[in-house]
């Protein structure tokens, strides 16, 4: 028991530590992904990333972020209006779907879909040895394999973050005509009125963020099987965990940075 | 899942055009909105504090935000600086003779709202100096007449930026309505013999001897007399009510001074309270003039007189400290919480709206 | 292949260490170029993890590794695609990339080796490896639609593509039917006589006693014996005469074979 303890213990940090370099590895590995994109190289593993992390949890983010957006906005009518305070409806929609739940939200969509999806492919493919074989044929796996995916994972969760941004400030609107009818313009107005720049620039960084480190967890984990196909589902719930951790704990300190 | 497969690029193409256009459409209409393209012009002013005020607090001219606080400093001489800009489809209002004024609001924060000179429509130069509204121009400006108040943009602030000139003024007014009181009292008990209003009164008394004798052996003296009387009645009945005001226990004064959920009933009475003030002041103002004009023509009803403005004086005093106390309440100045409870009498049509 | 000088690989006490297991415990070995290799010894003797350790795959713990005396370690990245170009290794498992086509599977490593090469050059290669192999599927094909044995042998064709000049095999004839491993086996001839190094794990008596011009038998992650067939068979190892005594019956009996087999690859 204590010894079981210690070894963990005394190899966290050492963990942490390969964990941080392969962090690096793959932001050093993308000018070498990009090379080899140019040369028609690379057989459009982040366009296939972008499609199936992207394009095809589009509906679900869409449908998450109406539904939320629409919830936002006519618990907001029906509350600030009796404090006199109408006009927060626009402040809190754009804090809770723009900054705080469009990051935080796909970026969960994102590890519970291909989070897992990434730690299973890649563990499985070494366990039939075509990591190796990668290896053997002079492609580094990080370039080859892990920065398309991270790479991916990013683009991707920007993009679902500017969805989830329209469908829940647009599409809400559209639900609140049901509920109570709004003029367009006044709604944009308001919008307009208390959007800031900060709050797109603090999500866009978020997304990046996420991006980046939901991606790296993802392969990081998948490429830490080592021989038993066992290893691989438990290496992708390791995934789903250190990403939706790690997130929440990247997003509290940007949401902390970006009032300082 | 085929069809995603085989056109996958083009699929991913779209998925992304669609996005970046969405944002690029998001970002100019926000960017006009706001005025991100637009130029802005800066200027600045000097306030005597900067509590409430921070940075990127918004300049607002009758409700649309023109221009916003840019940086906030406290000069050698102790005075807060502050520089703002004004964007330039709004430059208009900032003109010779404008004004601006800190608006805050313990609950919105608050804005720096912008008062437009009436002097001439030719623009202000950029990095000019708008004097504050309370300030020394403020006031000169003021009283020559070249600026435009605006309404502050929520009815917090309007109330409370109201209410502290307000109460500062009829303090002035009480203390000098109390100086002028105990000069005539003193001067009509005959403890004070000199000064103008003593001499006032000592020439109308020799008058009013004069005119007594004149009329000494008239019918006409009766009549006149008579008529006198009324009129004396009728101020120590107004006097009298005045000071029952101030004393009763179930009264106003005393509902002000209780405990909480009082001060709602000022804001809630639509001033009720404060109309009742201004006419009792300004009945007992009224009742001031009638008693210099019964004055000369009452030499020998003096000592009844002096006494009953000796009453009045004294309610003036209660009423003085009461409004003085109401004036340092620091649960009116620091925050009307009350007030929130309250349904939203705002006339903005976005409230209206929601 | 032109001349060599020195060796095509050459380990010095290779020590591989993982962190449950220590599977190779110093093998030291020097092959010449040109010749074929047998690496033989029983399941889990370490052979598997020896020739990818010398191929460079898995890192070594201790222990140098030259092919053609350039040293595996901190090599930068040209120096080890050029490596990898001149060293091919061909899995048990085949080791197909299952998200890709065949035909992209065969791609692939051209594009990495020869990125001037236009596409028709390219496909020509391909249709070339593809028609030794004898393989007559669809290219479009996922591997995984594939039986083990084409799949092996799209494998094959993939580490032969770029014309290594040491090609590593860990059992090339696993999985295979007798057909397959015939064209293999002819493959694995043309290539040992234009001058390619082989070094071949295999239990196959039938691709050691014809092939071979020496063996390696390693056990418990140790070397035995290494050696030309008959020096092998004279080991007074009991051990590595019973692993290696299969072969040599077989060498024996096969010998009038090999003339057919030679007859049936020059109709190919």
């Amino acid at each position: 028991m204590l010894d079981a303890v210690g070894t963990r213990v005394l190899r966290a940090p050492k963990e942490l530590v390969y964990a941080l370099g392969f962090m690096i590895e793959i932001v050093r590995n993308i000018p070498a992904y990009f090379r080899m994109q140019r040369r028609g190289g690379g057989g459009g593993v982040l366009k296939m990333q972008i499609l199936f992390t992207g394009v095809n949890a589009l509906s679900i983010v869409a449908v998450l972020s109406l539904a939320i957006g629409a919830v936002i906005i006519i618990q907001g009518l029906s509350v600030l209006p009796q404090l006199g305070q109408g006009q927060l409806i626009y402040t809190i929609l754009i804090t809770v779907i723009t900054r705080e739940l469009g990051p935080i939200l796909t970026a969960f969509i994102v590890i519970a879909r291909s989070g897992t999806a990434i730690s299973t492919e890649l563990g499985n493919m070494v366990v039939d040895h075509q990591i190796e074989a990668y290896m053997a044929t002079g492609l580094n796996p990080i370039t080859y394999l892990a920065v398309p995916r991270v790479l991916g994972v990013v683009i991707s969760l920007v993009l679902l973050n500017i969805y989830f941004n329209f469908f829940g400030l647009v599409g809400s609107f559209l639900v609140t005509q049901l509920v109570q009818p709004l003029a367009l313009e006044e709604y944009l107005f308001g919008l307009y009125g208390s959007v800031t720049l900060t709050d797109f620039v603090a999500s866009f960084v978020k997304s990046i963020v996420f991006g980046v480190l939901i991606g790296c967890v993802a392969t990081y984990q998948g490429l830490a099987v080592e021989r038993a196909g066992t290893e691989v589902p438990v290496r992708a719930i390791k995934s789903v965990g250190q990403g939706i951790t790690l997130t929440v704990i990247a997003n509290a300190a940007i949401t902390l940075v970006s009032y300082l | 899942m085929k069809f995603r497969i085989r056109f996958a690029t083009q699929i991913v193409g779209l998925f992304t055009i669609l996005a970046v256009v969405f944002v690029i459409v998001l970002m100019v209409a926000i960017g006009t909105g706001q005025g991100w393209f637009e130029p802005r012009y800066e200027y600045s002013t000097v306030l005597s504090s900067a509590s409430g005020l921070n940075i990127g607090m918004t300049v607002d001219f009758r409700g649309f935000e023109v221009g916003r606080v840019t940086n906030i400093s406290l000069s050698e001489d102790n005075n807060v600086n502050v520089t703002f800009n004004i964007r330039e489809r709004y430059i208009h209002p900032v003109t010779k003779g404008s004004l601006v004024e800190l608006a805050t609001n313990p609950i919105l924060g608050g804005t720096l709202v912008l008062h437009r000179g009436t002097r001439s429509d030719e623009p202000l130069e950029e990095f000019s100096v708008i004097p504050e509204w309370n300030s020394e121009t403020g006031r000169a400006i003021r009283a020559v007449g070249i600026v435009e108040r605006s309404q502050p943009p929520d009815p917090i602030s309007t109330i409370l930026s109201e209410i502290d000139p307000l109460l500062l003024s009829v303090s002035e007014i009480l203390d000098s309505t109390q100086d002028i009181l105990g000069t005539l009292s003193g001067t009509l008990d005959g403890s004070i013999t000199d000064g103008p209003i003593a001499d006032m009164v000592g020439q109308t008394l020799s008058l009013l001897a004069v005119l007594e004798d004149r009329l000494d052996d008239t019918e006409a003296l009766l009549a006149g007399s008579e008529e006198l009387l009324a009129s004396v009645n009728r101020i120590a009945d107004n006097a009298a009510t005045a000071s029952d005001e101030f004393r009763d226990p179930t009264g106003i004064v005393p509902q002000l001074l209780g405990g909480s959920g009082t001060v709602a009933t000022l804001f809630d009475d639509d001033n009720m309270l404060f109309d009742e003030i201004l006419g009792i002041f300004s009945s007992i103002n009224e009742t001031l003039d009638e008693v210099s004009q019964i004055a000369r023509f009452a030499g020998a009803q003096t000592p009844q007189l002096a006494a009953i403005l000796e009453e009045g004086r004294e309610a003036l005093i209660v009423g003085q400290d009461v409004l003085t106390g109401l004036r340092n309440n620091p649960l009116l100045r620091g925050g009307i919480p009350e007030r929130i409870d309250q349904p939203s009498n705002v006339e903005s049509f976005r409230e209206a709206q929601f | 292949m032109g001349e060599k000088t020195g060796t095509a690989l050459s380990t010095q006490n290779v020590i591989v260490a993982f962190e449950d297991f220590t599977p190779v415990r110093g093998i030291s070995v020097d092959i010449t170029p040109g010749k074929t290799v047998a690496v033989m010894g029983r399941s889990g003797s370490g052979k598997s993890t020896f020739i990818k350790a010398a191929a460079g795959i898995i890192p070594v713990t201790s222990g140098t590794v030259r092919v053609f005396d350039r040293v595996l370690g901190p090599l930068t990245n040209r120096e080890l695609l050029r490596l990898r170009k001149t060293c091919g290794f061909v899995f048990q498992d085949a080791a197909l990339w299952q998200n890709m086509s065949v035909y992209r599977n065969l791609a692939l490593p051209l594009e990495q080796h020869y990125p001037d090469l236009t596409k028709s050059e390219r496909d020509r290669k391909i249709r070339n490896a593809i028609d030794r192999i004898k393989f007559t599927d669809d290219l479009n094909l996922r591997p995984a639609s594939l039986s083990a044995g084409e799949a092996k042998l799209v494998a094959f064709a993939r580490a032969v593509l770029t014309e290594p000049e040491l090609l590593i095999l860990d059992e090339p004839t696993t999985f295979v039917d007798r057909t397959g491993v015939d064209r293999i086996l002819g493959f694995l001839r043309e290539l040992k006589e234009s001058g390619t190094t082989l070094v071949i794990v295999s239990h196959n008596a039938t691709v050691v006693s014809q092939l071979a011009d020496e063996i390696m038998v390693i056990d418990e992650g140790e070397l035995l014996v290494h050696g030309t067939p008959d020096v092998v068979a004279g080991s007074d190892n009991a051990l590595v005469r019973d692993i290696v005594s299969d072969v040599l019956d077989q060498a024996a009996t096969f010998d009038s074979d090999i003339l057919t087999l030679l007859g049936e690859i020059d109709n190919v």
